[in-house]
């Protein structure tokens, strides 16, 4: 389940990224254990309903500003409100995708509102409790990122 | 004036019940741009009737105190104790938000707590939503809760 | 004699609150354990002589519920009292608990006293 959850989302990734960033972005290999995000921005949305969970897009400073110029069509300098509300976004539709995997109506799950986290070193933490999918993706010549994805149960 | 009602409710009664801690609620701050000075974070999202984030902020000093209280031992570092306390903290609180709104009619599902630990973070909402800063102050230390809802 | 109480949860944090609380609450314990999963939990209970055991529900590897189901299946631990520990979102769960034999439950946050009021009866 958890295997086929993590190819559902590395295709879904691909296809957001793809269609709305026109970027063509590559899954690397699942990895199962917290790290420490340097310079970097974070976008995440809880589920709640019959299923629980959060998922989460951590993008390098410069990769998220890069994503933003092609998301909004615009020339970004540094990392502002145009940067967090775009990886917020992302989050958001990734979200979207999930809830629409985990529950084939879509029904009986709900988004939270997306929150961003941006800063120069911390750590992203997972409780045991919850199961942990983690896929980094590498954004044609222009780095990385990576996509976190936590369900209770 | 519920939204406020139901945070400062659930910060209460998770403090008398679990703590031995004093903690008193300042006044609730709308909309404002503050970025509040924090190491560790623990954040839950809600869906339903009205959606949004609850995020608890708190400076390492106030995070390892309330931890030492609640577990009943010496707290230095913020390590594993540290993180889950703080998620079990905000889970808690997002309860007791969750059952005070549901007593006024608006119904809502949270999510699962995530703790945040770092130096020189900050946590955003949405800049299409509505903010609400709450200042607490815990004995000597201080936190804040940081609603955000649509 | 004081009794032995069996603490069941994946976080070790959790677990100390927990202890806190029980000595808060004036209860005579002698010994308290821990286990972090429901496996664990069914191991300890059949190694050691357990008089009340409080569980959390999401746990790894074998969480409160299916603990509970297989207990209900061992003739020599099936009788020791289960409380289930739940959170404000664990409502519906707590009634399934209670068709697999779990003897009561404690919302958290909970106060030493309601611990005492709960846990008192099944000692």
């Amino acid at each position: 389940m958890a295997l086929d959850l993590a190819e559902q989302i590395k295709t879904a990734t691909v296809e957001i990224f793809s269609s709305m960033l026109m970027l063509e972005v590559t899954p690397g290999g699942t990895i199962s254990s917290e790290f420490t995000l340097h310079s970097s921005v974070t976008g995440m949305v809880g589920l709640a309903g019959t299923h629980k969970g959060m998922l989460a897009i951590h993008i390098p400073d410069e990769v998220a500003k890069s994503v933003t110029a092609h998301f909004l069509g615009i020339d970004v300098g540094e990392v502002n409100d145009d940067v967090l509300d775009a990886v917020g976004e992302l989050a958001n539709m990734l979200g979207g995708n999930v809830k629409s995997i985990l529950s084939a109506k879509g029904r009986d799950i709900d988004l939270s509102l997306p929150t961003t986290i941006y800063g120069e070193e911390y750590v992203f933490q997972c409780s045991d409790d919850y199961q942990l999918i983690i896929i980094p993706f590498s954004v044609n010549g222009e780095g990385r990122f990576f996509v976190e994805f936590q369900l209770e149960g | 004036m519920k939204y406020e009602q139901a945070v400062i409710g659930a910060v209460n009664d998770v403090f008398t019940a679990m703590t031995s801690l004093e903690v008193a609620a300042g006044a609730p701050v709308r909309n404002s741009m503050e970025v509040m000075p924090s190491n560790i974070s623990g954040s839950i999202g809600f869906a339903g009737d009205v959606s949004g984030a609850l995020v608890v902020l708190c400076p390492v000093k106030t995070a390892t105190a309330i931890t030492a209280d609640l577990l009943g031992m010496e707290v230095e570092d913020l390590g594993d104790d540290v993180r889950d306390a703080v998620g079990e903290l905000v889970n808690m609180v997002a309860g007791g938000f969750k059952s005070s709104l549901a007593r006024d009619g608006i119904l809502l599902n949270i999510s699962i707590p995530i703790t945040v630990i770092g130096k020189g973070f900050r946590v955003s909402g949405p800049s299409r939503s509505q903010r609400i800063i709450f200042p607490f102050a815990c004995e000597q230390y201080e936190f804040w809760i940081d609603l955000y809802y649509r | 004699m004081g009794k032995v109480v069996l603490i069941v949860d994946d976080s070790s944090t959790m677990r100390k609150i927990v202890t806190r609380c029980l000595r808060q609450a004036a209860l005579d314990f002698d010994k308290i354990l821990e286990a972090g999963d429901g496996q664990e939990a069914l191991q300890v209970l059949q190694s050691e002589s357990v008089d009340l055991v409080l569980s959390d529900i999401n746990m790894p590897n074998m969480d409160g519920l299916a603990f509970l189901r297989e207990k209900r299946g061992i003739a020599a631990i099936k009788d020791i009292p289960v409380v289930m520990i739940s959170t404000e979102s664990g409502d519906d769960i707590i009634g399934e608990a209670r068709s697999l034999g779990a003897k009561g439950s404690i919302k958290k946050p909970f106060t030493p006293d309601v611990v005492n009021t709960t846990l008192s009866p099944l000692l």
